[in-house]
């Protein structure tokens, strides 16, 4: 009886080791990362986020206790956009080329706008995703119109939306 | 034995027959090289260009070259004549007739002064594609240089397996990418770009999701530009079926994607992988004067870094270094 006991609590507590080695461990296999240059701490920023809506309020507070002025929040989503049908059937290549074409030209028409009437310096967008997906993030400088940072972070068992948060800012501004 | 021997020739005869097969070694079948302007003291070009263009291939490469004249006793064994200028339907009929691997034939226009502007197009019988580009060239009596762009990017496209690239991607070049990768897939793709001294422009980059998928991207793979272009034959027909106010938006569009970016974009690149990941494909389009500048056929890589690191590679060559 006792043995049998012994046997169950070792599995266990191997298992409960197995786990927590899990929740600490980030796989390398989808991390990406660079700078080309780092986001100034304090910078104007217009913010795109793929997050529950309860969960972009977390990420805008996160980013302004982190000094960071958020002018902008989603202004490049469904509902200010209109999206087109990335459908090749039933549309000429030629329509869905143009429209892909004026697609992005109303994007940087919008972002240029914010520019100059927010006085937004800087992009950033990030997608946080639960335990075994991979979070990712870009910032974009609005004064060279370039992409300076990327990041894929595979999200670890024991983050939420403020861990990640935070675990991005102290990344994307050269503090990690 | 007689009868299995039979049977085996009979085979093969019908093998042979039903087969036609574009022979290894590359060949150009050159057609007319039509002067559609009404001034009749350009008629000339229309004998000098296409010996020229051939003689200049032949001392270049080791292309087949079949003259203009030899087309002409070609198409009439097949009781057709070589017509001066050809609607795509025609070149297609015409090239499989005579039988090369690629025909070629095209028209020229003097435009001001003292330049003319020729357009080529090279019809490819094994894949069907067209590929079209045109040079405005001013008329000298030395025509060597003309003869010298015109040559490189033929034997490229033939040789190249139909590569086209106008020029280098410059150092410090503005680039804005289209793909049909996913978000992280896309961060993946753009970090051996990050390393060089290439900017990444903020297009398709700049939003959560992009709508494009490995199907819908294929929408870009036959291009249509002013000086250049890359079709299919239902590509083209839409091409030329597509009204000027069409052509006015997509110029304006195009253009106001150039200015959105500051001035800062000198290049849109639309790369199509395919499902898997381990292969793209690759068409440029320069920013600025809104012509095809880049036709890469399919690159081959273990991962997605690993195609990016080609592209690199790829981009820093000189059109006449292609190959090498």
């Amino acid at each position: 009886m006792l043995a049998k006991q012994g046997k169950y609590i070792i599995k266990a507590v191997a298992l409960s080791l197995a786990l927590l080695m899990l929740s600490c461990v980030s796989s390398g296999k989808n991390s990406v990362k660079y700078a080309k240059r780092y986001l100034p701490t304090g910078s104007n920023i217009a913010l795109v986020i793929n997050a529950p809506e309860t969960a972009k309020n977390m990420v805008v507070t996160t980013f302004m206790n982190a000094g960071f002025a958020v002018k902008s929040v989603n202004v490049m989503d469904a509902e200010s956009f209109t999206y087109f049908e990335a459908k090749a059937t039933g549309k000429k290549k030629v329509t869905f080329k143009l429209d892909l074409y004026s697609l992005e030209a109303n994007k940087a028409e919008a972002l240029s706008g914010m520019k100059a009437k927010l006085g937004v310096n800087y992009l950033v967008i990030m997608e946080l995703k639960d335990w075994q997906k991979t979070s990712w993030a870009r910032v974009i400088d609005l004064q060279t119109y370039e992409l300076i940072w990327v990041e894929n972070f595979p999200t670890r068992y024991n983050d939420n939306i403020g861990s990640l948060t935070n675990y991005f800012i102290t990344s994307m501004t050269g503090e990690a | 034995m007689k009868f299995r021997a039979t049977i085996i020739l009979v085979f093969l005869g019908i093998i042979l027959s039903n087969t036609t097969t574009y022979g290894a070694v590359d060949s150009i079948a050159f057609g007319y090289i039509t002067n559609t302007s009404k001034d009749k003291s350009y008629d000339y070009l229309e004998t000098v260009l296409p010996h020229s263009i051939a003689s200049s291939l032949k001392n270049s490469s080791n292309i087949s070259i079949t003259h203009t004249g030899k087309s002409i006793d070609k198409l009439r064994e097949h009781n057709t004549e070589l017509k001066k200028l050809l609607t795509p339907q025609e070149a297609q009929e015409t090239a499989r007739k005579i039988g090369s691997n690629f025909f070629l034939y095209g028209y020229f226009s003097p435009v001001g002064k003292n330049e003319i502007r020729i357009t080529i197009n090279l019809y490819s019988n094994k894949t069907g594609n067209f590929f079209t580009f045109a040079q405005i060239e001013i008329l000298r009596a030395e025509i060597t240089p003309l003869l010298d762009k015109i040559t490189s990017t033929l034997i490229n496209f033939v040789s190249g397996n139909e590569i086209y690239m106008a020029n280098r991607i410059q150092k410090k070049a503005g680039i804005g990418f289209i793909t049909d990768l996913s978000p992280t897939e896309m961060n993946e793709f753009y970090l051996p770009f990050l390393k060089t001294d290439y900017r990444m422009m903020h297009i398709q980059n700049n939003s959560i999701e992009t709508n494009i998928n490995y199907k819908n991207i294929d929408a870009f793979y036959y291009i249509t530009t002013e000086k250049s272009s890359y079709n299919n034959i239902s590509s083209l027909e839409e091409a030329t079926n597509a009204d000027l106010s069409f052509l006015k938006q997509k110029k304006a569009t195009l253009r106001l994607l150039e200015e959105s970016c500051g001035g800062n974009l000198d290049y849109i690149i639309i790369i199509g992988f395919n499902r898997s990941k381990k292969s793209a494909w690759l068409r440029g389009i320069n920013a600025r004067t809104q012509a095809l500048m880049w036709i890469q056929p399919e690159i081959k890589g273990n991962s997605i870094q690993d195609i990016c690191n080609e592209i690199i590679i790829r981009m820093r060559k000189e059109p006449q270094n292609l190959l090498k």
